[in-house]
């Protein structure tokens, strides 16, 4: 019986509307992707690349089209007086052509291959969280309590040739994982 | 901030009006995008210390990490299945467009995908982690024993359509292919429990590293469910209880190799109702009431090989046991299958996939008082070859997959069952895609040497049994999908799906000749040609930080037509099998985020009626007519390890008929629930 006035759609709206004005407005947050996004393009503006006479620096993306979506508008944007170019890579194609590699979700074993074909490489390697420099990655990108966090792992950097500025460094967390896959 | 909440309440008080949803929708899509982009522009501006100080959300991911597959994809992820307070898997498929789901009885669910629903419902595969748990004896699924932590499950992808290039036989109308998590990803200890008015159940699972690349978890779980209620709301007495424990482990000991294996064994009591024919029986048949012992377990291991990014190959081998002994059935089923899978990504524009596969049932029928199998012994083979080419045209903006399946089954011989499909990527975040498949189902053994009394006429002193037919051959649809989907971020997604499906070759029966008095043969042939024709829906909104709305809509035709006329001089003629389903479907979940770490989930659902019911006896049953149901979750992070939930299932009514089981009906009610539900993790 009490819930005969649920049965009609009106009811239900009611409750919606009841509940929601409720609940706190606030702000809407900044969605993580966005910021990930926001994040690697100020990796790429503090690392420094051995030189070559390439006139655009590619930011190269594999992700799902959210994660493509929250790069897409970065898309011509001048950095260090290159072009940034960025290009989809989900297809796995091409990737030594990158400069900077931004990995969102691969297969466990698909991304460790990727990283051991591009070590030793010159191409900033970003994913998420720690377990990325665990299979190899350089930079891992977490959310801790709603704030990024950036962690590092040097060595991974140093390998390649990439010089990373010390302002990135002094606010990262440093890990040292040598050879984490045999 | 207040533009926001004008749109909430302008979109929210004219949801009863599709137009105007639609209209609304396309309002807020505009606004959002502009927002949007507006937000991201002033990101890319901020310092790193500026962006390192903001306040982060991680959206749940939308079902649209799918939007590059050329078919009609929907997935539940872990997310979905908590705030659904679903206590199973059957329960949270509730929430898939174009999926009917319907509950026969305390321990038993009829499933199915574009119609044709049934207890056994035989157009729909599903696996779980690779291991298919479609049955061979009377093709389909018996979901009461399909069952996973629904904490370790890492998502559900559900394909409606025919599936058949990659997937393998049966994957008619549909797949649904349940995922749990990599053991890595359940490291610690877990304590689950829940308590509540029809059912209890508690969970544990421990999860660790093993070595520097090597993680594995175990788990136990033991749940009882109390019985539903009969068509007079009184004790139907279908209580089952059932438990299970298993494990995983992933190793992966260097970047080429990853390692997977995992078991579980279940054992369990059903207790169940039957109407046996009886020919003493004023009406025909007999109540029965007994307890079924289901009981069973399986072994998967699978080998990934990275040789290159260009070339991947994955090995798996699987052994099931399965055993259950009732009045319907006495069955003891051994599967043993291997699987090879093969991508290649051979020139720019191509990616072929191929692969081979063999499975061994091995079958074995005692006596059941409805059903008698024979011979009783016998092994099935079944050996299965794909090959799939994607192919990208002008430069990535079109993608043609073409492949077929090849199939040779003990039972119906060598099939072939190709596809085609393209996708047009129309812009950076829409798709429009269309698919052509052709699929087959294989005959069970039950279609073509079972007999099964199915109903008793006393007035003639007659049974009539139904009698598998040896010429019985599979059934075939040819299948026409259109897609579109579209998205904003994470913000929001629309999905649409049309299709039509041509079937033939469907099975139906027809009166046999009488050679023993007191029994009349109904004979199972290849006799029905259907055509079905639906659309389906889904969209997913996040108006706000901490609101979430989730719409999916089904609508669905079917038209059948029978090769012998029901009215001929021939008597009688049968319609068996599974096609009832409702024309209408829709389900609205809202998911809120409120203060103090508390979540609070409605979940509304409307079902059609289903009005062609084809059952025996049909006259005496009750009507399946539609219901609105009603879940509403409240839930509380007491801290970041403890979550505890109050759930309401069913709301609305005290109990509603949802379906009516094919043979030996008895009707019974799902009833209004309760429970509270307690997760600690450590």
């Amino acid at each position: 019986m009490m819930f005969e006035g649920i049965k009609k759609p009106g009811g239900i709206l009611c409750l919606l509307l009841c509940f929601s004005s409720m609940a706190s407005v606030h702000a809407r947050s900044v969605e993580k992707q966005a910021v990930l996004a926001a994040l690697s393009l100020n990796l790429a503006r503090f690392t420094t690349w051995p030189e070559r006479k390439t006139p655009a620096l590619n930011l190269c993306v594999i992700g799902d089209n959210v994660v493509q979506e929250s790069f897409a508008t970065m898309d011509n944007k001048t950095i260090n007086g290159k072009a940034l170019r960025v290009i989809n890579r989900s297809r796995l194609r091409y990737l030594s052509q990158c400069q900077l590699l931004y990995v969102s979700t691969l297969k466990r074993n698909v991304l460790r291959q990727v990283l051991v074909e591009l070590k030793y490489q010159p191409i900033l390697t970003v994913g998420e969280n720690k377990e990325f420099l665990k299979a190899g990655g350089m930079v891992g990108l977490e959310n801790l309590d709603g704030k990024m966090q950036i962690n590092i792992n040097l060595p991974a950097v140093e390998e390649s040739d990439l010089v990373m500025s010390s302002r990135i460094l002094k606010l990262a967390n440093i890990f040292e994982f040598s050879n984490p896959v045999e | 901030m207040y533009d926001l909440r004008q749109y909430k309440i302008f979109a929210l008080l004219h949801l009863k009006k599709w137009n105007l949803v639609f209209t609304s929708l396309i309002a807020i899509t505009i606004w959002a995008s502009s927002t949007q982009v507006a937000a991201e522009a002033e990101l890319t501006d901020l310092s790193i210390e500026e962006l390192m100080s903001r306040k982060v959300i991680t959206a749940s991911k939308t079902e649209q990490t799918f939007s590059d597959t050329a078919a009609a994809v929907f997935v539940i992820h872990q997310n979905d299945i908590r705030r659904s307070g679903a206590t199973n898997i059957p329960e949270a498929l509730r929430m898939v467009p174009g999926l009917q789901v319907a509950r026969v009885d305390a321990n038993k669910w009829a499933i199915s995908a574009r119609g044709f629903n049934g207890r056994i419902a035989n157009k729909l595969l599903v696996l779980i982690d690779g291991r298919t748990v479609y049955t061979p004896t009377f093709s389909g699924v018996y979901w009461e024993i399909q069952d996973v932590l629904l904490e370790d499950v890492d998502r559900i992808e559900v394909i409606r359509g025919p599936g058949a290039s990659v997937w393998g036989a049966n994957a008619v109308n549909g797949i649904i292919n349940v995922i749990t998590k990599n053991a890595s990803e359940t490291n610690g200890k877990l304590v689950s429990v829940t308590a509540g008015n029809e059912y209890q159940s508690a969970a544990v699972r421990y999860g660790n590293q093993f070595n520097k690349h090597g993680y594995y978890r175990v788990y136990g779980k033991y749940f009882r469910h109390d019985g539903f209620v009969d068509r007079h709301g009184d004790d139907a007495e279908d209580n089952w209880d059932m438990g299970r424990g298993g494990f995983r482990l992933d190793w992966t000991p260097s970047a080429e190799n990853t390692f997977m294996v995992q078991g579980d064994v279940y054992n369990g009591d059903i207790n169940q109702n039957f109407i046996v024919p009886s020919i003493t029986a004023p009406s025909g048949g007999e109540r029965v009431l007994e307890t079924a012992d289901a009981h069973g377990g399986s072994l998967l291991a699978r080998w990934d090989y990275t040789h290159s990014l260009a070339s991947r190959t994955s090995t798996q081998i699987y052994y099931e046991h399965f055993r259950r002994n009732d009045t319907f059935q006495n069955e003891t089923l051994n599967t043993i299958d291997f699987d090879f899978q093969h991508e290649l990504a051979l020139a720019k524009a191509h990616e072929f996939t191929w692969g081979v596969g063999y499975r061994l049932h091995n079958e074995k029928f005692g006596n059941a008082q409805l059903v008698s199998v024979s011979p009783a012994k016998r092994n099935l083979h079944l050996f299965s070859a794909f090959l799939q080419d994607k192919i990208s045209l002008f430069d990535d903006l079109v993608t043609l997959t073409i492949g077929s399946k090849f199939e040779y089954h003990t039972l119906s011989g060598f099939e072939y069952q190709p596809s085609l499909r393209l996708m047009w990527n129309a812009s950076r975040n829409q798709r429009l895609w269309a698919a052509f498949s052709k699929a087959t189902r294989t005959p069970s053994r039950g279609e073509k040497e079972s007999k099964v009394n199915i109903a008793a006429i006393p007035q003639f002193q007659s049974i009539v049994e139904l009698q598998g037919n040896s010429d019985f051959k599979s059934e075939q649809v040819l299948s026409y999908e259109l897609g579109y989907r579209a998205w904003l971020g994470d913000l929001f997604s629309f999905d649409i799906v049309a299709y039509y499906n041509k079937y033939d070759d469907l099975i139906f029966t027809k009166l046999g000749t009488i050679t023993e008095p007191g029994k009349i043969p109904l004979r199972i042939i290849n006799g029905e040609q259907a055509q079905t024709w639906g659309v389906e829906v889904a969209v997913d909104w996040r108006p706000l930080d901490w609101m979430r709305l989730q719409l999916a809509y089904t609508y669905l035709q079917m038209d059948y037509e029978q090769e012998i006329s029901l009215n001929t001089a021939t008597g009688m003629a049968f319609p068996v099998g599974d096609k009832r389903s409702p024309e209408h479907q829709a389900s609205l979940r809202s998911s809120f985020d409120l203060a103090y770490n508390t979540e609070l989930d409605i979940w509304v659902r409307y079902v059609g009626g289903i009005s062609d019911i084809a059952v025996f006896n049909a006259a005496q049953l009750p009507s399946v007519n539609s219901y609105v149901a009603l879940d509403i979750r409240l839930g509380w992070h007491v801290h970041n390890n403890v979550e505890l939930a109050l759930i309401g299932r069913n709301l609305t009514d005290k109990e509603h008929l949802e379906y009516l089981n094919e043979l030996h009906t008895f009707p019974t009610q799902v009833e209004r629930s309760f429970y509270a539900q307690m997760k600690w993790q450590f």
